[in-house]
């Protein structure tokens, strides 16, 4: 069930009138569970047994670390609740890809010999409701939360069905306290859930969904296409993977704002962002701090020197990106950020490199930053978009050994963007000139939106809902995020 | 400040009422649908359809219940009834030969019997004194569902409790589901672009090529410019491509159920149904195996109407044929056109036309 179909909103507008009906806090949770079950079954069918049993054994792993008289067994029974949840992961999004890597190792030595794929169909959100059973042990484990005694409630955490299939992941921290009182749905969360959710609508459904078509004629033969055509499907891509996935954050940060629940925020202006290691404290950021606290953290961190500080920046990278897919591109792509984060901590982190340098704190040194930053961020976006090894070789040597063949209509795109990236340079020296722009860029419009005065909110609705409507294709695809 | 003063007036909700909130939602929501459909209508979506879509002139058509003040011969399938059937030029002869017969061409672009079992109901409501399909070896292949064309007159199909078989359950919703006229959202540009031809169609007055007619009336085949003008090489390409060689085997598909189900309901609603094995060029004809013709006449047999078979009726001529499978409009159909009146005719003589 996508969240941009009819039979989303009449489910959801059904769960709002039941749970309004329902006063009591135990129903009202059984039903957002029920529902939430419902949702994952219309969505995964069968595997929804698989989601009842990662929310049992990590449920039960908890327990045991919570009730463990030592430290020994905690640490046994915190090994047992991480296997659990990574064997399922392991098992579903990477098994087929583990046995085509033994096969292409066979295949050297015995062409003839190779295992067949199991072609193991992958659950629609594991690598999220896994994330989350693990935070939850661990969290335990760390003491930063107590055992949840009440097994439904954390069944909901697990199962809470807006951020279920594509986040953002969620703490037990975060959201089993407000699960300890009775749910009630007021007007102005109410208006700030909308909101919310027809922003996201916009961005999934006008812009991400209008600009994928020609992305995906691009990246499904780069062969056929030219160095300009790459780099604007490139440029594109970024833009459509901002908006579908920021697009389902708001979606889902929406509907649980909409039953009084504050969901993390997952995206931070992250295309405003000066360096790298900025910029991955504002993109998928309940992912970053996930791998920051689970993965960075216990591997040392930055308290073990600074050559194992660089291995465990570039192998937690790693990690977040094999998480995103089992592929050589996603590997690469995390291994790429990784790169990019260790030069960082190295050359401006200790080498101080740039300090002391007035200028270089002057706001057209912050766009220029800014400029530098975000190209390094989007070539990263082609080789997460390339389909294959092949293809990204293609898509770098193109973009490397740049063909200059440009139509007329992209060369006055193109003189237009270099003109546009003048004039702000330009007018970056004036400091009213970039105050002014920053409130604009900055200003908080969906807290706007959300307080705003019924008869002027209504606007907001027609503007946008009208917009959506008629700009949205005729099929609407599943987010991005889906496949992860 | 301005900004500032006009945030502060705009803004403070903090005790809004959750009725107001659903108000709002519901008239935001309301006003944006109605607004959009105004926009529709200004950008002339509705004209585009109604005078560029070939379905939707033809299920209008039924709406005329023209069998119920003549004797009314349909001429249904696809482009290579639209183009291989001059119903001016065949009136024309059935006039002079002193019959009182009026044929319709209703040919629909892409067209099979799958997307005809639609039609059924329409059909039988409209009276017709006889209903001739034409047919050819490769649309009698498995179909797939053209949600467009279904979508576009979705508020005039009748889904027949003895046709649900044929679909399946996704099919089925596609024609159940409420048609809205965001459905036609996807007409906006081409809406913008066409200049309407005022093309009318009222009781008294009926086009009886409703194929050429939804085109536009400025539409013609011109051998010269028509990029859909093949020529010899185009033909013998098309033969060599291998889609017709072999295009029917003896394994039921969706559309020859259709066909056996399209011609057994018009019998059994009294109305006499003709199928035609439409001509193919003779480079065509070469490629069909005699398995297939075998397979093809068997299901003719199959469905109990009679049939006929003009697949080498029309000789291997420049002017006849537009490509390998379609009759040249303005050239081959009227050549073509003295055979479909004579058999029409001895369709008369013979009593299968069924008068009201």
């Amino acid at each position: 069930m996508l969240f941009t179909t009819p039979e989303f909103f009449i489910f959801l507008v059904v769960v709002i009138l039941l749970i309004e009906l329902i006063r009591k806090q135990l129903w009202q949770q059984i039903i957002l569970l029920l529902a939430s079950y419902y949702f994952y079954w219309c969505s995964g069918s069968i595997h929804i047994l698989l989601l009842i049993f990662v929310t049992i054994a990590s449920y039960l792993c908890g327990w045991r670390v919570w009730k463990a008289a030592t430290l020994k067994r905690k640490r046994i029974w915190l090994v047992i609740g991480t296997i659990i949840p990574l064997a399922v992961l392991a098992y579903f999004k990477y098994i087929d890809f583990g046995i085509t890597q033994i096969n292409n190792v066979l295949g050297l030595f015995n062409p003839g010999a190779s295992i067949p794929l199991l072609e193991v169909l992958l659950p629609v959100g594991v690598s999220f409701f896994t994330f989350q059973a693990l935070s939850y042990v661990f969290d335990i484990y760390l003491g930063k939360i107590e055992h949840e005694e009440k097994f439904h409630r954390y069944a909901l955490f697990i199962a809470f069905f807006p951020a279920l299939v594509a986040g953002p992941i969620v703490r037990a921290s975060e959201f089993l306290p407000q699960l300890k009182s009775k749910i009630s749905i007021t007007g102005a969360n109410l208006q700030a859930g909308v909101t919310l959710i027809i922003w996201g609508l916009f961005k999934k459904m006008v812009i991400a969904d209008n600009i994928g078509g020609y992305v995906d004629t691009i990246f499904a033969n780069p062969a056929g296409f030219t160095s300009m055509q790459i780099a604007a499907a490139t440029v594109l891509f970024g833009v459509q993977i901002y908006c579908d996935f920021s697009g389902y954050a708001n979606i889902a940060i929406g509907v649980g704002r909409i039953f009084g629940f504050k969901l993390p925020e997952n995206f931070d202006m992250p295309y405003f962002t000066r360096n790298i290691q900025i910029f991955w404290r504002k993109w998928h950021m309940t992912l970053s701090r996930f791998i920051r606290d689970y993965v960075y953290i216990p591997l040392g961190g930055n308290r073990k020197g600074h050559l194992r500080t660089y291995v465990n920046l570039f192998a937690s990278m790693v990690i977040c990106g094999f998480w995103h897919g089992a592929a050589w591109t996603f590997i690469i792509w995390g291994a790429y950020h990784g790169i990019m984060l260790l030069l960082h901590r190295y050359f401006v982190g200790e080498r101080k490199w740039g300090a002391g340098v007035k200028f270089l704190d002057s706001n057209p040194a912050i766009f220029v930053k800014v400029l530098i930053t975000q190209a390094l961020v989007f070539f990263g976006w082609m080789i997460f978009r390339a389909n294959s090894l092949g293809d990204l070789m293609t898509c770098i040597q193109k973009i490397v050994f740049f063909d200059f063949a440009i139509s007329g209509v992209m060369k006055l795109a193109v003189l237009g963007c270099v003109f546009m990236v003048l004039v702000c340079f330009v007018l970056s020296f004036n400091k009213k000139i970039v105050e002014l722009v920053k409130k604009i860029i900055f200003f908080d419009y969906m807290g706007y939106f959300s307080r705003q005065k019924v008869q002027y909110w209504v606007i907001y609705i027609v503007i946008f809902v009208a917009l959506i409507l008629l700009l949205a294709p005729p099929e609407t695809p599943e987010f991005i995020y889906f496949a992860f | 400040m301005k900004i500032d003063r006009l945030i502060e007036r705009t803004t403070g909700n903090d005790r809004v009422k959750k009725w107001a909130v659903v108000i709002a939602i519901i008239v935001g929501v309301v006003l944006a649908y109605f607004g959009l459909g105004f926009y529709l209508d200004i950008v002339g979506v509705n004209t585009y359809i109604s005078e560029t879509k070939q379905v939707v002139a033809v299920y209008d058509f039924y709406d005329l219940k023209v069998g119920e003040e003549e004797t009314a011969v349909y001429f249904i399938g696809s482009s290579i009834i639209g183009c291989g059937i001059d119903s001016d030029e065949i009136n024309h002869i059935l006039k002079e030969e002193g019959y009182d017969i009026t044929v319709y061409n209703l040919g629909i672009d892409g067209n099979d019997p799958f997307e005809q079992s639609l039609q059924i109901q329409n059909i039988i409501d409209s009276k017709p004194a006889l209903v001739i399909f034409g047919e050819t070896y490769n649309r009698l292949i498995q179909q797939t569902w053209n949600e467009e064309v279904v979508f576009l007159v979705n508020d005039k199909i009748t889904l027949r409790p003895d046709a649900i078989h044929l679909y399946s359950l996704d099919e089925i919703w596609t024609i159940l589901k409420p048609h809205t006229y965001l459905d036609n959202k996807r007409f906006i540009e081409s809406a913008k672009k066409y200049t309407p031809k005022g093309i009318e169609q009222t009781d008294s007055v009926v086009s009886t090529d409703l194929y050429t007619l939804t085109k536009g009336a400025s539409w013609r085949y011109n051998e010269e410019n028509n990029p859909n003008y093949k020529g010899y090489e185009g033909i013998v390409d098309e033969a060599n491509s291998g889609s017709w060689s072999p295009v029917i085997t003896d394994e039921m598909t969706n559309a020859k159920e259709a066909l056996i189900y399209n011609a057994q309901t018009l019998m059994d609603a009294g109305i006499p149904v003709v199928i035609l094995n439409m001509p193919l060029h003779p480079l065509i004809s070469a490629h069909v195996t005699e398995e297939s013709r075998e397979n093809f006449f068997a299901l003719l047999d199959s469905t109990g109407a009679l049939w006929y078979d003009y697949e080498f009726a029309c000789p291997d001529d420049e002017y006849w044929y537009k490509d390998g499978h379609h009759i040249a409009p303005e050239t081959g159909a009227k050549m073509f056109a003295p055979q479909m009146a004579e058999l029409i005719i001895e369709l008369e003589e013979n009593n299968v036309i069924h008068h009201s």
